[in-house]
This record gives C-alpha cells, structure tokens and sequence, in this order.
C-alpha cells in the first residue's frame, strides 16, 4: 500500500511544469505579441501611407473615421508596451532581478517616441500608457 | 484594499472618458474644415467617374422645425473649396417631393447664430418639379431685418436635379473675392455660420420650414510642406523604428541566451 502511494507522488511530480518554463514562456509568446505590434506601429504610425489614414483614405473622410484611425494608431502603440512589459518583467524574474524604474521609463520613451508623427496621438498615447503603468501597478501583489 | 485599488483605476479611467469625450465634443454645431479640390461643374449632377466632389468633407445633419415631434430632413451636407470659392452639396431623399421646393443657404457674417447675424442668401427654387415644365432659378438675395430682397448683382451660382426621390442641390458661393455690399465677405482662415434652409413655396422667410445650422471654416490653401522636412521626418522614422526593430531583436536574443543558461542549469 505505501508503495503505490509513492508511485502516485512520483507521477504527479514528473508531470509539473517547472516554474522557470513556464515564465519562459509567457516571455516568449509576450515577446512575440509585442513584435507584432511594433510592425502594426510601423505601418500605422511610421509610414505615411498608413499614417494618412487608412482608413479616411478607402473607406470615407469623415470625423468618426478619423477618430478610429487614431483609436488604431494610439492602440497599437499601447498594446506593443503593454506585451513588451509583461515579457520584460517575466525576464526579469528568470534573471532575478526586479524591474527598475528607469527600465519602466526607457520602456515607456520607446513607446512614446513612436508617436513622432502626430500631436494628437502623442497626448492621447501618453494617457493610455500612463493608465496601463497604473494598472500594471495596481495588479503587482504587494 | 485591492478592491479601493480597483475603485481608484475605475474612477481614473472614468475620468479619462469624460476627458477624451470633452475633448472630441466641443459644440453643438457640426464644424467643417473643407479641403481643397478640383472645382465640380454645378449641374446637379455627381459625376462620380470624374471623381467630382471626391475631396469633400462630408457631414450628415437634420433639417428640423420647430415642433418637437418632426423627425426632420436627414441631409448629407458636401463642403470643398478651392481659392475663388465654396463649393456645397446638399443631398436627400423625401418620399414624395412638393412641385415647388426650394433650398437656401443663410450666411452669417461670423460665426454668431442670431438670426440677425444672417445678412446673406443664396436660395435656389424649384417650380413644378417632377412634372412637365420643370424648371429651377438660383436666387441671391440679402437679408435686412429678417426680410429678403434680391441683390442687385448676382454672385454665386446653383443647380440641382431629381433621380427618383433624391435630390441632389449644387451651390457655389465665391470666397475671398466679394466687393458686393450685399454679400457677406468670406474670409480665409475665419469660421462662419451657415444655416440651411428648406421649404417649399417661394415666400421668404415664411415658406422655410425646416432649418439647421453648421460652422463651415474658409481655409486657407495648404501649403505642401518643404521637401527637405519631408525628408528629415522620413529619416527620423526610419532610425525610430529600426532602432526599436535592433532593440527588439537584441532582447530575443537575450531570451534566447536565458533559455540556454535554464536548459544547462538543468542538465
């Protein structure tokens, strides 16, 4: 009888997930998101093709077009450093080390910078990403 | 404690909205900064293969009287501009048209929306329309006290014309270039108050039943911007974002690097 108990503990123990693969993982595939929409920035807030609008210029010059194409232009940008944090940070914590303040900020200026084109997407990216640096603080267990 | 955290983000992204809504909602007037573009031939007639009216901005609003249960005319408003003039395209569909109809364009001498600020008029009336005889007459015109009375030079131009139920109106109104007393002086880079009008027979101002009233700013012609900016916003682009492309692929390969130490440490 306690053989076979040990048999099961042994199972249950080759079955886990070790910890550090895990927050590999979750770096990677955050990583990878983050690329993705540092190429959507690209075309939307570094081309001027893009950058003209997408969709004002094939679908209709209209206010509420306008709207959405900076609702894209500023998403973008906020998604790419919402990832970049969250795989920064699981990056951090294989290496041991906590992630700083400065990092945080040469973070947030990589996203900012991208904005170079437009005022408008500038004032609006800064809100956004100060509101996800709140939230990325906020759900930190303290 | 964590839930008052969670109150704090609710309360800060609420703020944010009413914000971003102030920002987008500044009043109650729909405002039209027309672009520039090729001038459309005033004929009532949208040649969409000519590409006529493609630069202009357009904007959706309701002609509206006074009584709170009418739905109102929902017209799609077209505005361009070139350097000499306005163009204004008003579109709509009712189902069964008046043989008299008209369509006029109060303009303000500012932006105010009193209605004495209103001094000018280009109205353009139908008689018989849809039946045999129809015919149209652009009528310009000055307002004195709430009272019309034609101008004695006429500037301006319109036309329109019936397809099925819609109807498609056509006005060009000069900019920049009035010496007429009797027209209101439209000034590059200043924002006027234009108030549509629409009615049936040709008694004004007691035949306008429905109105509405947006803010049409004259721009001035775009300057292109200086190749050289051009070139120098490019450049920075470019080592923006093949900077933050380096950056990228630098961290990967850290990644990369971890995975290997983890994968050793293992072993």
């Amino acid at each position: 009888m306690p053989k076979f108990k040990k048999e099961i503990k042994k199972k249950s123990e080759s079955k886990r997930v070790p910890d550090e693969k895990l927050i590999l993982k979750s770096a990677k595939i955050s990583a990878i998101l983050a690329g993705v929409f540092l190429v959507l920035s690209l075309f939307f807030n570094g081309t001027e093709l893009f950058f003209e609008g997408i969709i004002i210029k094939y679908v209709k010059k209209e206010a509420h077009w306008e709207i959405l194409d900076n609702v894209i232009k500023v998403g973008v940008i906020v998604l790419e450093f919402f990832f970049m944090m969250i795989s920064f940070g699981n990056y951090k914590e294989l290496t041991g080390k906590p992630v700083k303040l400065k990092e945080i900020l040469f973070l947030f200026g990589l996203s900012l910078v991208q904005t170079i084109r437009s005022l408008i997407v500038f004032i609006f990216t800064l809100i956004a990403l100060i509101i996800v640096i709140f939230y990325l603080y906020l759900i930190q267990e303290s | 404690m964590k839930k008052l955290k969670v109150k704090i983000f609710i309360c800060l992204l609420i703020i944010h909205l009413i914000f971003t809504t102030n920002f987008l909602i500044n009043n109650s007037y729909a405002v039209i900064e027309p672009d520039y573009g090729v001038a459309p031939e005033i004929d009532g007639d949208i040649d969409r293969s000519e590409k006529e009216w493609v630069n202009a901005t357009k904007e959706k609003i309701n002609l509206i009287s006074l009584s709170p249960t009418d739905p109102g005319i929902p017209i799609e408003l077209w505005v361009m501009q070139n350097n000499s003039d306005l163009y204004i395209s008003i579109q709509f569909e009712l189902e069964t048209h008046n043989s008299q109809e008209f369509i006029g364009i109060l303009i303000s001498e500012s932006e105010a929306t009193s209605n004495e600020s209103f001094i000018d008029a280009k109205i353009l009336q139908f008689y018989n329309l849809g039946e045999i005889g129809e015919k149209y007459e652009y009528i310009d015109c000055y307002l004195l006290n709430d009272e019309f009375f034609i101008d004695q030079e006429t500037n301006g131009e319109a036309a329109a014309k019936l397809d099925g139920n819609e109807i498609v109106y056509e006005f060009r109104i000069p900019v920049n270039n009035s010496d007429d007393d009797q027209d209101v002086f439209l000034d590059f880079g200043e924002k006027y108050a234009f108030k549509i009008v629409y009615g049936e027979n040709p008694d004004y101002p007691n035949g306008i039943k429905k109105n509405n009233i947006v803010l049409i700013e004259i721009e001035y012609q775009k300057k292109k911007k200086e190749n050289i900016w051009i070139l120098v916003h490019n450049i920075l682009c470019i080592i923006i974002f093949f900077g933050l492309g380096g950056l990228f692929a630098l961290y990967i390969y850290k990644i990369m690097v971890i995975k290997k130490k983890i994968r050793r440490v293992r072993e």
